[in-house]
């Protein structure tokens, strides 16, 4: 599962793409969203730097380079630069989870509380969602490194949060 | 023959003489800068020396090192490739001296050839037709400025000493004659040390058309016909072919006669090039010898079916060039595109960096030669071509096809190349139609790719990069999915 934003270079337009998978037993079929589009797609090879795909009924090799935030892919024989757009909450939150706090879970944009996936007294393992928070029309979810046990849920479904308030209060467990 | 030749060189020349050296039995030496240590044509060699420091200047043009490495580890002939010291007179003699074969014509012939003057005017001797200008020792700007009107606007200005545009100037009107004559004395002096120039008609839309010619010991001269180069980029040519679609068999016979001569006249002994320049009128002019293999030499090998540097080294080791001229053939069409790490979307800027993805097209009638593979880092030091695609096809339309369906099939990630401009070029209607001339490049309008038109196989490949599909979060996906739409579960985004 995931979303990524991916921005042409020296352009200024976005594209969101969702991936998931279809199909618990099959790690291949896969469901795409691209901006407003849904198809689904299957992965038929990976490889460190590309791979095989079939797609709208065509099987297409594909390779891949990325530095950094910037990607490069070859398709057909012709080249696309796209950059990676991470939005400041997301690297406020990358850079909490490097080394934040373990005892608490913290907006890592302002945005609204769409969902809350967890109650008080659950235990939450490393990366499990725990809630879904929705920030300039592109939905995240937020989880934490580690394993917790939830002590407090401190927001509320539709309500408006700022840049690192804190969410939900954990006491931090061993893995 | 000789057993054991040293390559001094670098990249895909270097790789492909070793390759030949390696057929016939003889040991490739290579040599290689700091910067060069896991490069291709380094393994490519049978043995491998190196020349400490990274710039040309440190290690390549080093002639006084390389002469010692081919000394001391039993070598007795050096091929110098094109570029570095391949058409230093100096260097030849100094091999000469040291008791080595330089492969290449003589001392004497390359210092000749060198001085574009002396070059013109021995050619011009032998009956070849060459660009109308004036030369002369006496700097008197009246003098020149009356020869220039005598030419007539636009005239080029030349270096002597020249090569790759340097110290020279277009000059369009007599009032800008004596700021340009100027420039290009400096620059001239600046770049070769002799600052000598002279004045040419400056012809409006030539092609670059040479003549590929063969002579041995034993008096013979042959050509192996021509190229059309008029594909160029600042001087620099990027796409070659063969037969040229300029010539009718007439005009060829007499080009090629034309060569044969000026190459007769030099007592031409090895691989060399006689360049000329066609006006559109179909009169020829010759410009200059080139005293070396060059870059574009397997274009004529596809045509003829020929090995140049098997022909260079026997020759060099006193044999006949293997075939006659009527046994020479020009068989179906050859094209050649230099394949080099720039990015036409920014200038032609070169780039810089590692090759992180390469995969070289395949299928018959296709060639690479290359200096670079996974890994290889293309560096701010040397010339940023890295390789060169060669095919060949019974026409030319089907040649430019089989050109634009290989470079479709190249892939290079890690740093930008010039892949998909060659392919552009290619399939310009007027480039297929054979209408090309040296300004061809600077004269069309060149699209750049829009952006923001990405396929969406493009896009989900990126995400792919982002995060494999082998993490994504699984066993809670399906659940999930159920309970609160496709899209509600985006997993932990610290992955991003």
């Amino acid at each position: 599962m995931i979303r990524v934003q991916l921005q042409p270079a020296k352009t200024s337009s976005l594209w969101t793409v969702a991936l998931e998978r279809t199909r618990l037993d099959a790690a291949d079929d896969l469901q795409a969203q691209i901006n407003q589009r849904t198809f689904d797609f299957e992965l038929l090879k990976t490889e460190p730097a590309g791979g095989v795909m079939r797609l709208h009924g065509q099987v297409q090799r594909y390779y891949v380079w990325r530095d950094g935030s910037r990607i490069q892919v070859w398709l057909a024989g012709r080249i696309y630069e796209l950059d990676i757009v991470e939005s400041r909450a997301q690297r406020a939150g990358a850079a909490e989870q490097a080394g934040g706090p373990r005892d608490r879970l913290t907006a890592p944009m302002p945005g609204t509380i769409r969902q809350i996936k967890i109650q008080v007294g659950d235990s939450v393992e490393p990366h499990q969602t725990l809630l879904m928070m929705e920030s300039m029309k592109m939905e995240s979810a937020l989880a934490v490194g580690h394993a917790a046990r939830v002590i407090e849920i401190c927001c509320q479904v539709g309500q408006l949060v700022q840049m690192n308030e804190t969410l939900i209060k954990l006491e931090p467990l061993a893995s | 023959m000789f057993k054991k030749v040293l390559i001094a060189n670098r990249g895909e020349i270097a790789v492909r003489i070793a390759r030949t050296l390696q057929e016939m039995r003889i040991t490739a030496v290579g040599v290689y800068s700091e910067a060069d240590r896991t490069a291709c044509h380094v393994s490519a060699c049978d043995e491998a020396y190196p020349l400490s420091g990274v710039t040309a200047q440190e290690t390549y043009l080093r002639s006084d090192r390389l002469i010692e490495i081919a000394r001391s580890h039993g070598v007795e002939a050096i091929h110098p490739g094109y570029g570095f010291l391949s058409e230093r007179a100096d260097f030849a003699e100094a091999c000469q001296n040291a008791g080595l074969t330089f492969i290449g014509p003589s001392p004497e012939v390359i210092r000749a050839m060198g001085d574009k003057i002396i070059a013109k005017e021995t050619v011009a001797a032998a009956g070849v037709p060459v660009v109308p200008g004036w030369s002369s020792t006496d700097y008197c700007f009246s003098e020149i400025q009356y020869q220039a009107d005598k030419l007539g606007y636009p005239v080029l200005i030349k270096a002597a000493a020249g090569g790759g545009g340097k110290g020279m100037r277009v000059v369009q009107d007599a009032n800008h004659l004596a700021e340009a004559l100027e420039s290009a004395q400096r620059e001239a002096g600046a770049a070769f040390g002799d600052g000598r120039v002279f004045l040419e008609k400056y012809l409006q839309r030539p092609r670059h058309v040479e003549v590929q010619i063969f002579g041995d010991h034993h008096g013979q001269v042959i050509h192996l016909f021509e190229r059309e180069c008029s594909i160029q980029r600042r001087h620099q040519k990027i796409i070659e072919e063969s037969p040229s679609p300029a010539l009718t068999p007439e005009l060829r016979r007499r080009l090629c006669a034309a060569a044969v001569t000026a190459a007769q006249a030099i007592q031409y002994a090895s691989a060399g090039t006689v360049e000329f320049i066609l006006d559109e009128a179909g009169q020829f002019y010759f410009l200059e010898v080139n005293t070396r293999l060059q870059v574009e030499h397997p274009v004529t090998e596809m045509i003829t079916g020929l090995d140049l540097v098997y022909a260079q080294m026997k020759v060099a080791a006193g044999e006949p060039f293997p075939l006659k001229q009527e046994e020479l053939l020009q068989r179906g069409h050859a094209l050649e595109c230099r394949i080099c790490s720039e990015d036409a979307n920014d200038n032609f800027r070169p780039q810089t960096g590692q090759i992180e993805v390469y995969v070289s097209p395949q299928g018959g009638g296709v060639r690479v030669d290359s200096g670079v593979n996974i890994g290889s880092e293309v560096s701010v030091h040397y010339d940023p071509m890295l390789a060169k695609l060669i095919v060949h096809a019974p026409t030319r339309l089907a040649a430019i096809d089989k050109a634009i369906q290989a470079l479709r099939q190249f892939v290079i990630l890690g740093v930008r190349t010039n892949i998909p401009f060659l392919a552009q070029v290619l399939d310009h209607p007027e480039f297929r139609a054979g209408q090309v001339h040296t300004h061809f490049l600077q004269e069309q309008h060149w699209p750049v790719d829009d952006p923001e038109n990405i396929p969406d196989a493009a896009l989900l490949a990126a995400a792919l990069a982002v995060k494999p599909v082998s993490r994504f979060s699984s066993s809670t996906a399906w659940s999930e999915q159920h309970d609160t739409g496709p899209w509600a579960a985006a997993g932990p985004w610290r992955g991003l």
